[in-house]
């Protein structure tokens, strides 16, 4: 069964937020292609204990999401911990739940101060994804992007021909890694089953990825995420913002896509998915009452957590799982939630998240409920957009769901709101946060 | 056989281990060297063990060990100071020579087992030995550095190490004065073997039962070592590449002439050039000046404990101003171990200074000086940053910001209420008085000035600069962080221009004079400096200094010395027409890739603008003006207790815009030349031009100097003829070839980097 986590009322043992940072989210292959996951989470902890004048030496542990560390960091938060500047005295642990690995390491610290065991925490999560090697360094990236920009029949041949079978090899690891070894599907796949399950025509995922791109490059425009975000200098230049959202991105330039994993009649492309994406997060959580002590305002408190499990084939339906379960513990309901962050890994796995808690059948049935839920209005739904724009650094993807929601919630003033993503494997992790008025 | 340890003295004691013996050297509280008492202790062990290989034919062989601080760093170098008799150098030699030859006779298998420094004597030591291993402990150190101070060795060390790994290889490592740690000492041959610290003893005893295997040269090197030909080949490459600086320093040519004798007639002969070659260097002036900066700079080392004994070392900064400084020094803190947040409010700065710290660390990971994961740490220790915080926990903060008082008084009182308790706010200003700076802040005794030159990465010198109110423990800390960042530091008083620009000024202003006076003579006056043994001519120093930087640095002390400097009207036309040197590619110079020629432009800007004079100054007329306008301003220095030392001053100007060391500092080269002479020239001088006034204490000492200057009171000199400057080659006053300025052939265009010596980690850059 599906456990809850629901935090202690006595403030030496109820974590609270004091504050977040991200690393720009920035494609695969881009400005981040030659930093590793160690590198773009040791600047963001680095900076984040500096911008909050914290001593390192304070620091009780770190606690790191990451999904796919390369063979040279396998700790990886132990790695970060000694490379930023953190005691060797201080332990560091990385915890893996897939995509999300960043809202593990929110609740294992939460756990931890709940159980007495430290008061200040610096957790997060960090990926790269250029480091997975079909992305990055090898010669099959060389191959498709040639392949892809070859025009002619002619072109296109001279390109094929150079293909050699060793190219292959780095292929593998990477479709291993994004399919479900249980159900044999890879993660598109699970896409397309939802799309059919819930009825979600390619236009619909479509729009909604349109939507996913205006908001974010609204909020980008607006300068909302500038607060969160640390820039990373470069040595031609200073990375500070999120390169994925589209100002002009078209419902037309969206339909005009293949398929990607089902090509014939399928509806999931690459333009209502997640891209591949590089970034890294971290949060400075400590007890409430270390909090008032140090003088540092609060910027959230954790009211519960919840984990649900499902069947690998559906694991996009895994918020709709979570959800109802994490509300219940936290005493909401869904019109107590003013600011929903859901992570958009596929437009069809969101719609249908939607759909099946909006569903007294799936609901009762599934769920074991008296009625539906209730689905978020459209204004609360990823009001800044989400991952189908900014992209979905698997392991720093939930730290940053976070981030974004307390800031949304501080800046309207305070509130609850909840953030949840689906799990590869068949889960669905929510969290439920509140914002002082 | 006796049982029990032998003492003979000094920390040499000799024990047995069964049937092998142990002789081990122990320094005491300090490092072992060889001195007098040593060097008898040695003899008589040395006695002893004879005897033993004459009585005990059963002896498996000895093992000489060092304590745990090191085998044996050299000679003692004040031994060395001592000596001005040339009969006394050359016996001293000899002497070497004779005990390490017993050493080497000794019947029975001999072996060094070194861990730590085993340098000069030491090492000259332990190649008498039959073989050697070394502890993988990074203090171990094995080299022959003696050239460094301007000697050679002369204890059978050029003849050994020769034969051991061939002339090709031992040659740099001598005419450089390498150290090698023991990884690289193992593969150039000279020791067999690289073990664990904790397990050296033990590995050494073992060694003696197994059969050494006399390493062989390869068949390239034997040739080039024992074919005359192959001599012929290696020697004149190497004299090409000694010529310029053999000028200055006689050393490195006569140790490769040594090691040439030796290889042709035979070690003996070898032996006996030797002690001729240390005779004469050893008792020289140069030899001299070296030793002096030798001590100088040991001196400036330790300085810190002058002030505070428990100062805590500083372990991060902060450096706010990302400029050309501000970025250097925060690399340069980087990687030398010491976390640094540098901050600026401009992300291109960050980028520029993040490409900095990266080609840096990538130059040093390709010359090896840096692996990997060291080059990592230093990238990781280097936090760009935005943002005015991140001052918990940090020891030092340093600012490099705009050089305007508003700004840095508007600066410090944002960041003073953030700093941790105990840690130190330092300002890298080159122009603003610091009790000025110093006048709003809450803690003044924390606050202090850490003047770097540029580039920092690369220049040896830091100026601690002291005021009124500044901690003792302050200014040791700071003492402390220049040491861990591998700088010599020198402590001056809070005045224009310190110490190091403060000298610098007036020679650059005689240069620009006489630049104007005739301004198709840029490289002539460049020449004349370079002649002199200045690591670059002080045109081309202004070019990489900027034209700009130059100028308000000299406006500054122009303000502060209204009599005798004026803001140099040159520099402000060159800025007035773009030309701000290095940075634009054209100054005096135009620099077009490595190539650099004096400019059209330049001459053209300052030709219209200035009179020429109808005088042409001789080559030393061009010289004494310079030279002397700095040497003079060097003693105003010390007059108005600028710094606390002569050999501070000289330490500094040698470090700090590369007065040539074979000259031994400002100061120094006056005595050597003597001060009623520079006092008189400079009399002859100021007729014309203030800033020859001679300072009081410039005739004090010159007074004092003339008392004194009965019999004894100099080092001797060898070779007393009428050229006795102090450098042997060079006299203030000769009066040689009196060419006009104009009319001489033949450029130096500066970028002849040979004229260089091995100890030479001189200023190339300044401010």
């Amino acid at each position: 069964m599906s456990k809850t986590l629901c935090l202690p009322e006595d403030l030496e043992r109820r974590a609270v937020v004091v504050a977040g940072l991200r690393t720009p989210w920035i494609k695969a292959g881009r400005a981040f292609r030659s930093m590793s996951a160690t590198d773009l989470a040791t600047h963001v902890v680095r900076e984040l204990l500096a911008r909050h004048e914290v001593d390192p030496k304070d620091v009780d542990e770190l606690v790191l999401g990451c999904v796919g560390p390369t063979s040279r960091e396998s700790n990886i938060a132990r790695v970060v911990a000694l490379r930023a500047g953190l005691p060797a005295s201080m332990p560091a642990v990385t915890v893996q739940r897939n995509c999300a690995s960043g809202f593990e390491a929110v609740d294992d610290a939460a756990r931890r101060i709940a159980a007495g065991e430290g008061t200040i925490y610096v957790v997060g999560g960090t990926e790269s994804m250029s480091s997975y090697p079909l992305i990055y360094g090898t010669k099959m990236t060389a191959f498709f992007e040639a392949l892809s920009r070859a025009k002619s029949k002619r072109a296109k041949a001279k390109v094929l021909a150079s293909f050699r079978p060793s190219m292959l090899a780095p292929r593998i690891a990477l479709v291993e890694g994004l399919t479900d070894p249980v159900c044999g599907q890879i993660m598109g796949k699970t896409a397309e089953t939802l799309a059919a399950d819930w009825h979600i025509e390619r236009n619909e995922q479509d729009a909604f990825a349109l939507r996913s791109h205006k908001l974010a490059a609204a909020a980008r425009a607006r300068g909302d995420f500038a607060g969160e975000i640390c820039p990373i200098y470069l040595e031609k230049n200073a990375v500070a913002e999120d390169d994925g959202p589209r100002d002009d991105q078209s419902a037309d330039a969206l339909g005009k896509l293949r398929p990607f994993f089902d090509r014939r009649e399928g509806t999931v492309t690459v333009g209502n998915a997640c891209p591949v994406t590089d970034g890294a997060a971290a949060l400075l959580v400590m007890s409430e009452a270390e909090a008032q002590r140090r003088g540092l305002e609060v910027l959230g408190r954790m009211r519960a957590s919840h984990v649900a499990g499902l069947s690998p084939e559906r694991m996009g339906l895994g918020p709709a799982h979570a959800i109802p379960f994490a509300a219940d513990a936290a005493g909401v309901t869904r019109d107590d939630l003013k600011v929903w962050e859901i992570n958009e890994a596929f437009a069809s796995q969101v719609l249908a998240c939607s759909r099946a808690l909006d569903s007294e059948q799936f609901c009762r049935d599934v769920l074991g409920r008296d009625g539906a839920f209730g689905a978020p209005e459209d204004s609360v739904l990823n009001p800044r957009g989400g991952a189908i724009a900014l992209g979905h650094p698997v392991g720093a993807t939930g730290a940053r769901l976070v981030i974004g929601l307390l800031r949304q919630l501080h800046a309207a003033g305070g509130g609850v709101g909840v953030a949840s993503a689906c799990v590869g494997g068949g889960q669905g992790h929510a969290q439920i946060w509140e914002v002082a008025a | 056989m006796t049982a029990g340890t032998q003492d003979f003295g000094g920390g040499v004691t000799l024990e047995r281990h069964g049937s092998k013996l142990v002789l081990s050297l122990s320094g005491g509280d300090g490092l072992f060297v060889f001195d007098l008492a040593r060097i008898e202790a040695l003899e008589r062990a040395v006695t002893e063990l004879e005897r033993i290989g004459r009585d005990d034919k059963g002896c498996k062989g000895l093992v000489v060990l060092g304590d745990d601080k090191g085998f044996i760093a050299g000679a003692d170098v004040r031994m060395i100071e001592s000596i001005t008799d040339p009969g006394v150098a050359a016996e001293m030699a000899r002497r070497g020579q004779r005990l390490f030859a017993r050493f080497e006779a000794l019947p029975y298998p001999t072996l060094a087992a070194i861990h730590g420094a085993c340098l000069g004597g030491g090492c000259e030591f332990s190649l008498a030995l039959d073989r050697r291993i070394a502890s993988s402990d990074e203090s171990t150190k094995i080299g022959l550095p003696e050239v460094q101070l301007g000697i050679l060795p002369a204890w059978g060390g050029t003849q050994r190490l020769t034969r051991l790994i061939g002339l090709p290889k031992a040659l740099p490592l001598m005419l450089q004065g390498k150290r090698l740690d023991a990884v690289r000492a193992a593969k150039a041959g000279i020791v067999d073997r690289v073990v664990p610290r904790a397990f050296l003893r033990e590995r050494a005893l073992e060694d003696l039962d197994r059969r050494h295997e006399l390493r062989k040269l390869k068949t390239v090197d034997r040739m080039l070592t024992w074919t005359a030909a192959g001599r012929g080949i290696v020697g004149k490459k190497a004299r090409a590449q000694l010529e310029t600086a053999a000028r200055q320093f006689p050393a490195p040519m006569r140790l490769l002439e040594t090691v040439l004798h030796g290889l042709k007639h035979g070690e003996a002969e070898g032996y006996a050039a030797e002690a001729r070659a240390l005779a004469e260097l050893a008792t020289g002036p140069v030899c001299k000046n070296l030793v002096r900066l030798f001590f100088a700079s040991e001196n400036a080392r330790k300085l810190a404990n002058r002030f505070d004994k428990k100062a805590a070392p500083i372990e991060s900064t902060v450096v706010i101003g990302g400029g050309v400084m501000g970025a250097g020094i925060a690399t340069l803190c980087a990687t030398r171990g010491v976390r640094t947040r540098l901050i600026d409010l401009a992300p291109e700065a960050l980028s520029r200074a993040v490409a900095r710290i990266r080609k840096h660390v990538h130059k040093a990971q390709k010359r090896r000086r840096m692996k990997p994961h060291e080059a990592q740490a230093a990238l990781d220790r280097f936090e760009p940053s935005t943002e005015l915080c991140g001052f918990r926990g940090r020891d030092l903060v340093l600012e490099a910001v705009a050089e305007k008082l508003e700004i840095k008084q508007g600066l410090y009182a944002k960041i003073e209420p953030k700093l941790c308790d105990g840690a130190i706010l330092a300002t890298n200003t080159s122009s603003i008085p610091l009790k000025e700076l110093a006048k709003g802040l809450a803690a003044p005794e924390r606050f202090l000035g850490v003047h770097f030159f540029n580039p920092p990465e690369q220049m040896p010198l830091v100026e601690i600069i002291r005021h009124d109110a500044v901690s003792d423990t302050t200014i040791a800390r700071a003492l402390k962080l220049a040491n861990k960042l591998g700088k010599t530091p020198v402590v001056v008083q809070d005045a224009p221009g310190f110490l190091v620009n403060r000298c610098l000024a007036p020679y650059l202003a005689q240069a620009l004079e006489l630049c104007a006076r005739r301004p198709s003579s840029i490289e002539r006056i460049d020449k004349v400096a370079t002649d002199f043994g200045m690591p670059m001519g002080p045109l081309r120093l202004l070019d990489e200094i900027g034209i700009d930087v130059a100028e308000s640095v000299c406006t500054v002390l122009a303000n502060a010395f209204p009599e005798r400097m004026q803001a140099p009207r040159a520099l402000a036309l060159l800025r007035e027409n773009g030309l701000f040197g290095c940075k634009t590619g054209e100054g005096f110079y135009r620099h077009e890739g490595k190539k650099s020629t004096s400019s059209d432009r330049a001459r053209k800007v300052l030709g219209t603008a200035i009179d020429t004079s109808p005088e042409h100054p001789s080559l030393d007329d061009v010289r004494d003006r310079m030279i002397l306008a700095l040497v003079l301003e060097a003693f105003r220095c010390l007059q108005d207790g600028i710094v606390a030392s002569e050999e501070e001053l000289d330490l500094a100007m040698v470090f700090g815009i590369g007065f040539p060391p074979a000259h031994g500092g400002p100061i120094r080269w006056a005595r050597a030349t003597g001060l009623d002479r520079i006092a008189a020239r400079a009399k002859e001088l100021a007729k014309n031009d203030a800033a020859f006034e001679v300072p009081p204490i410039l005739e004090k000492l010159a007074g004092e100097a003339a008392k004194q200057s009965v019999p004894g009171s100099e080092p001797a000199r060898s070779d007393g003829s009428g050229s006795s400057g102090g450098s042997g080659s060079d006299g203030a006053n000769s009066v040689s070839k009196d060419t006009d300025i104009d009319t001489g052939t033949g450029t130096n265009n500066g970028n002849d980097r040979s004229n260089k010596h091995p100890t030479d980690e001189r200023a190339a850059r300044t401010p």
